[in-house]
């Protein structure tokens, strides 16, 4: 007989010698925690319960025990923590509870062992030929810590998923085996740590504590850069790790050559396992992170509108997430689904905004970019390296300058608006499967925001 | 049992007993109360399992003896008797209270069914003002998450380590109040169960005397001079939360605080489902803006000069959060500490270092 089976037939037993509402209150919520040299160890719920246990029915309960096994000399009584207590019934007085859009401290979902969220996995990461490469390597080190690629460096622009991924790798390993020792830090919380240690005289217990990790991750390293004595603590800690076989992932905004005011000997540490960059998302990236996120709210959405957001918020994901919330946001406040025209005001809002630019400021670097002479756009000529860069630029006056049609038909040579119209509508489409004309976009877009900023 | 006591005194105790008791219990002894004698006084004691009150006042007792009575009739009996001076004595299984004017005999429940109230080891414990206990459990309980699904949430985290000031800190995730106190005790980290709190502050509201708590792992007791209540903790480990509270602010406010607060109340009447209103710091122009609208009812808007510094800043909030958080501070002028739409504002008085309270923002649009 099991222990569990133990201790089902005595509470049936018992169950007929009590009254049952006694049963209920004292015996429900009971396991049998241990079982060794005769005496049973019982998991009770509540102090009260070990109380009464104890002393009014503990003649009973031994009793039940010894008739169907003899050998039980004595029966103990612990608060066991694994039974949770009845939930109370709460008054309903103060129930002002979270709204939709209600922002949260994020850092309490942090495991404080740890200092990893669990909201950060692999399964939730989308993988597109921008951050291909950094999420296989990832995949690779989670599943041979220490061998696959020792250390592993990420770098990429903010927003793009590097601490995603450099916390999912964590959450697999723990989620793999809780033997394993994992921290994830930033530089800047590795650097106040020590000097945290340092003052208290306790520099060798801050040594041991960071030898210990089986796998340790530090984000944004670029912030040691200056940080001499953190360097070389740094330098010390990687060496033991990497000579134990332990894993190491850092994360940057650029790659480790690029790192000012580092100490060569990091740098080429740094650069001795794997150097894995995420780029910006392309358009499909983008929609398709914009369609994982907005699963289960999309009431208000539609392909349209997630297309719309696709290609005009672009810099990188956290962007995207923030105006995809918005309009929702937006939609359930109003109760419809947006049109484009005021998805595209929420955006302008939310979105960074932009650099105050002139027509002819657009017009000028269009022509540029493009090499040709900016009177030839005006012209009548429909030579193809002309009617490009014209549309470009008639499209960059809409969406930048926010011209109107006419007024941009007016602009290029007394144009009707209707081709100020048509050309906005090509460029947009082209926009959408074309990455090169993107880049170009980029880059013409560049152009001017530098330009205008000096 | 044989005794004479003050009725005032009396109801005063069952009135807090009963709050302990069980409302719809599988066991009908836990909808009682047990009266006991020992020595000159009389023993108010009840329980739910959760918790255990046990109050005591001086009679003068002829006969010693115990009853277990109902709580809701007890309390209600008491009520209604005008005398002060009452004489009590079990006949039976019943209980008889006469007053000057009046006779009541009570039908009360077997003894022995009453579970009995586990001691705590008087290993760890300190004292602490009830004042300052009070104080702290009101500013922090206000915080605390209303549903269980996250039960180290819906408690006041107590924690004290050396020197440090013995502090209370609760947050549901969307604010955090942290309080300081003026006591200290070497090593201490509790979790007391939001109801727990919610009866220390009813107990021992205006009791104007220190207060001892002992503790061990599952369980806290808080002792006055003749009150003694029992409560288990909540299990689970309080969230690190230090990293949450900003060392420095990208703008910062002081204010007046009944201005802000009234604003605040105002802007709340015209506040969208969401109870959203808006708080605008304009930097250059040294003016606090409170804001809200909604299509349905209209809209508020308040504008005042105020010390500020720093950028400008617009963000949207709860106003029932700010409303409490401002509500809470007992200092004249209030500091606000900004950083950025997306980020907690920090809310205490003035140069007040004891209380502070963190509100996250709404998403704005």
């Amino acid at each position: 007989m099991t222990n569990e089976e133990l201790w089902q037939t005595a509470l049936n037993e018992l169950e007929l010698a009590v009254s049952k509402a006694n049963f209920i209150t004292w015996f429900q919520n009971t396991s049998v925690a241990d079982h060794q040299d005769g005496v049973i160890v019982l998991n009770v719920p509540n102090a009260f319960a070990k109380e009464w246990l104890e002393y009014k029915y503990h003649k009973f309960i031994l009793k039940a025990l010894r008739n169907l096994s003899p050998d039980v000399r004595n029966v103990e009584y612990v608060i066991s923590s694994e039974i949770t207590p009845l939930l109370q019934k709460r008054k309903r007085e103060r129930s002002i509870m979270p709204q939709e859009g209600q922002l949260e401290f994020k850092e309490l979902l942090v495991d404080r062992e740890t200092n990893l969220n669990p909201r950060y996995t692999f399964d939730s990461f989308i993988v597109g030929s921008f951050n291909e490469l950094a999420h296989a390597a990832s995949v690779a080190v989670s599943k041979n810590l220490g061998q696959a690629y020792n250390p592993l460096f990420l770098y990429g622009g903010v927003g793009l998923g590097k601490t995603h991924l450099l916390q999912a790798v964590g959450n697999e390993i723990k989620k793999s085996s809780l033997r394993f020792k994992v921290l994830y830090t930033t530089s800047e919380r590795f650097t106040s740590d020590l000097v945290n240690f340092m003052q208290s005289n306790e520099a060798a217990v801050f040594k041991e504590k960071y030898r210990s990790y089986d796998l340790l991750i530090i984000d944004d390293i670029q912030f040691i850069a200056g940080k001499v004595k953190t360097q070389e603590e740094l330098f010390h800690i990687f060496n033991y790790l990497y000579e134990s076989g332990k894993q190491i992932i850092f994360s940057s905004d650029k790659p480790p050559h690029a790192i000012n005011d580092l100490e060569e000997r990091l740098k080429s540490r740094f650069e001795g396992g794997m150097v894995a960059d995420i780029g910006q998302p392309e358009y499909e990236s983008r929609l398709a992170i914009l369609k994982s996120k907005s699963q289960g709210k999309d009431n208000y959405l539609n392909l349209e509108i997630l297309e719309y957001i696709a290609s005009n918020v672009q810099k990188n994901v956290r962007e995207l997430e923030g105006a995809l919330n918005a309009v929702i946001v937006k939609s359930k406040l109003s109760g419809k689904t947006l049109s484009i025209p005021e998805i595209k005001e929420i955006l302008d809002k939310n979105t960074q905004p932009k650099r105050i630019v002139t027509a002819n400021h657009i017009i000028k670097c269009v022509a540029e970019f493009y090499d040709v002479n900016e009177r030839t756009l005006f012209e009548k000529t429909r030579k193809k390296e002309i009617v490009k860069p014209r549309q470009i630029a008639m499209y960059l006056l809409r969406e930048d300058y926010s011209g109107s049609y006419p007024y941009i038909g007016q602009r290029f040579g007394g144009r009707d608006h209707t081709t100020a119209i048509h050309a906005f509508d090509k460029i947009s489409k082209a926009l959408k499967r074309d990455s090169q004309l993107v880049e170009e976009m980029r880059r013409i877009r560049e152009l001017y925001n530098y330009n205008s900023s000096t | 049992m044989k005794l004479n006591c003050n009725k005032n005194e009396l109801y005063k105790l069952v009135s807090l007993a009963e709050r302990s008791t069980s409302k719809n219990p599988t066991l009908i002894t836990l909808s009682s109360i047990l009266l006991r004698t020992n020595k000159n006084r009389l023993f108010v004691i009840s329980t739910n399992l959760e918790v255990g009150f046990e109050g005591s006042l001086s009679a003068s007792i002829e006969q010693e003896g115990e009853v277990l009575s109902p709580a809701k009739t007890l309390l209600s009996v008491l009520y209604a008797i005008h005398e002060e001076d009452i004489n009590m004595y079990n006949i039976g299984g019943n209980l008889k209270i006469i007053s000057k004017t009046s006779s009541i005999n009570l039908k009360c429940l077997p003894v022995d069914e009453f579970p009995t109230i586990p001691k705590i080891k008087k290993e760890n414990h300190f004292l602490i003002s009830s004042d300052s206990l009070i104080e702290a459990l009101k500013n922090t309980i206000l915080a605390t998450a209303t549903n269980y699904t996250k039960p180290e949430l819906a408690s006041v985290y107590m924690f004290s380590q050396g020197k440090l000031p013995l502090t209370l800190i609760a947050t549901d995730s969307f604010r955090l109040a942290e309080y300081k106190t003026d006591a200290s005790y070497l090593s201490l980290s509790i979790l007391l169960p939001q109801k727990t709190c919610q009866e220390i502050i009813k107990i021992f509201e205006d009791f104007n005397d220190d207060i001892e708590v002992v503790f061990n792992k599952n369980q806290v007791l808080f002792h006055g001079r003749n009150i003694s209540f029992l409560s288990r903790l909540t299990e689970g480990k309080f969230p690190e939360y230090q990293t949450i509270i900003p060392k420095s602010f990208d703008t910062q406010v002081f204010t007046d605080k009944n201005q802000i607060l009234n604003a605040v109340r105002a802007a709340g009447i015209f506040s969208s489902k969401l109870s959203e209103v808006v708080i605008a710091v304009d930097g250059d122009k040294s003016i606090l803006s409170v804001k809200s609208s909604n299509a349905e009812t209209g809209e508020y808007e308040s504008n005042y000069p105020a010390k500020i510094s720093g950028a400008s800043v617009e963000a949207n909030f709860n106003y029932h959060y700010l409303l409490e958080a401002l509500q809470a501070i007992s200092k004249q002028k209030v500091f606000l500490g900004f950083n950025g739409p997306q980020k907690a504002v920090l809310i205490r008085g003035a140069d007040d270092t004891r209380y502070l309270h963190l509100v996250m923002p709404m998403r704005g649009n």
